[in-house]
């Protein structure tokens, strides 16, 4: 008879998860992130990467990324800024099942930035000819710190829900990077065009972030309808 | 019979425990070494590295008390050798005698114990002090144009950091810290700071004097320059200054003596020996800073 109870009661959760997601969320918020300082002033450079002559074999030359601006866009924008929704977000979601590839090219992180869900994985993977070792610096997670000493190497990883935090490479001190984790699908990165699209979002109010590691974060209350589509654009003016 | 039929089943064991233990850790990927992508100056062979410091300088005592010593040990290891064969027979399991767990009381050994004391005194006070005192001794002054450098170790890397054309260093603190812009914490608002140099290969010119400080960022490390008998602990919180001079050009290797954790193998610097010109062309470049990354130019 308990049994029943719990069968019936699973049923019954089952069923009413289902119904609402069948319930189509189709709220959207997008925007950019526009650098409005002086671009001159945050230069990249060419990174000294003489200590391994292989990273240098595989890539002529590999640019700092604490700053990247595209200056092409008008008007000028960040890279590699998280935006995320903060706060707002009442409902549970499933992780992707499709994993997020973390590689070591040429002695570089690519991507330089990511963000992913509680329960996905994480495959980290070594596409260079030397050794390198995968050092995380979480405060919530599990400190990882492993070596993958060969090409081709890969290990899979999942992480519990937490803030942006670095990685870095024990071997190679310049080479470093961003995870952030979270419980629901609504985070981007920015990339060469400096945009960000937040798609299908229950209506609500929510708090939405823009983190960058070296301007820190922004953050904005943004309240949308049921199926509207609403911009917002953060600035960065160091 | 017992004893032999023990020896035959330890045998066994060792036998079995190799196999089980030793082949996977020897199968196992390990990382390769990282080379340098120039060869290494001079003929290492199976004696001690070449030695490119100036005759009469420290490193040419220290090449001389590993000398002696070694023809102390060659000569303990043959008499101790001897006696232990001589006694292996001498003292052999045979009919008719059996063994005698008392000490021996015999005025010889207490001598031959005094002799050792004295002798061993000798190797510390007679060789290795004023072997140390050269080397603090002979350290250059200012009048001697030695060009300062400072050496900063951290995992798994060497930093070195000239002071740049004006000759001064710039302020540094970890709060200006990034692991692959500032890996010195150079202070940016600092004017004597622009200037300097930020390398992680020791450039220094043949035939001059180098006073180098060394420390460390984060655990201790040690600072070795086999070719000039260099070895000195880089300890974190102290600058500890070192001098050394090298009258060859030539690529030779700096490694890290101390071990710091699990790449300690792979913290190795290149030091390059070069004609005073070549080193100034160098200096001034480098100075300049690192050159600007160009994404549309190069792969991004």
């Amino acid at each position: 008879m308990f049994r029943m109870k719990i069968v019936a009661t699973l049923a019954v959760v089952t069923v009413s998860l289902a119904g609402v997601r069948v319930q189509a969320d189709n709220g959207t918020i997008k925007g950019k992130v526009v650098f409005a300082g002086n671009a001159g002033d945050h230069k990249r450079t060419k990174l000294n990467t003489k200590k391994d002559p292989n990273c240098a074999k595989a890539k002529k030359a590999i640019g700092s990324y604490s700053v990247v601006i595209n200056k092409k866009t008008d008007p000028m924008t960040l890279r590699n800024v998280m935006v995320f929704v903060k706060e707002g977000v009442s409902k549970k979601y499933d992780a992707p099942s499709d994993a997020i590839v973390l590689q070591q090219v040429g002695c570089e992180y690519k991507p330089h930035v990511i963000t992913m869900m509680e329960g996905q994985t994480l495959t980290v993977s070594n596409g260079d000819d030397t050794n390198h070792n995968i050092h995380f610096l979480p405060k919530k997670n599990q400190e990882a710190n492993f070596t993958q000493p060969k090409k081709g190497m890969t290990k899979d990883l999942t992480l519990l829900a937490e803030a942006p935090f670095k990685v870095k490479c024990d071997v190679h001190p310049w080479m470093g990077c961003y995870i952030a984790v979270f419980t629901h699908p609504f985070h981007v990165v920015t990339g060469k065009d400096g945009t960000f699209e937040l798609k299908g979002l229950p209506a609500g109010k929510y708090t939405v972030e823009a983190w960058h590691e070296t301007f820190g974060a922004k953050t904005m209350v943004v309240e949308i309808a049921t199926d509207e589509t609403k911009e917002a654009d953060f600035t960065f003016a160091p | 019979m017992n004893s032999r039929r023990y020896t035959a089943i330890a045998s066994v064991l060792v036998a079995v425990l190799w196999l089980g233990f030793a082949t996977p850790l020897l199968a196992q990927d390990t990382a390769a070494a990282p080379s340098f992508d120039v060869e290494l100056t001079g003929d290492y062979g199976y004696h001690l590295p070449p030695n490119i410091a100036p005759e009469g300088t420290y490193p040419h005592t220290v090449d001389s008390l590993i000398d002696i010593l070694h023809y102390f040990m060659v000569v303990l290891f043959v008499g101790w050798g001897i006696f232990f064969v001589y006694c292996l027979w001498k003292f052999r399991q045979r009919e008719g005698h059996k063994a005698d767990a008392k000490p021996i009381k015999a005025k010889a050994s207490k001598y031959a114990e005094i002799v050792v004391a004295i002798f061993e005194a000798f190797l510390l006070i007679g060789l290795s002090i004023p072997a140390w005192a050269s080397v603090r001794n002979e350290f250059p002054t200012e009048e001697e144009n030695p060009l300062h450098l400072r050496v900063v170790a951290e995992q798994f890397q060497w930093n070195f950091h000239y002071p740049g054309p004006d000759g001064v260093f710039g302020k540094t603190s970890p709060a200006f810290l990034d692991l692959a812009t500032n890996i010195l914490g150079i202070d940016p608002a600092d004017p004597n700071g622009k200037d300097d140099i930020t390398a992680t290969e020791l450039h220094i010119p043949v035939n001059r004097k180098v006073i180098a400080d060394i420390s460390s960022k984060d655990v201790i490390h040690s600072f070795a320059i086999g070719v000039l008998r260099v070895k000195q602990d880089a300890i974190p919180g102290m600058r500890i200054p070192v001098w050394f001079e090298a009258n060859r050009t030539g690529n030779y290797e700096i490694s890290c003596a101390q071990l710091c954790g699990n790449n300690h193998y792979s913290m190795r610097a290149l030091m390059i020996v070069e004609d005073q010109g070549v080193f100034d062309a160098w200096y001034a470049k480098a100075a300049e800073g690192p050159e600007e990354f160009d994404e549309d130019e190069l792969d991004d």
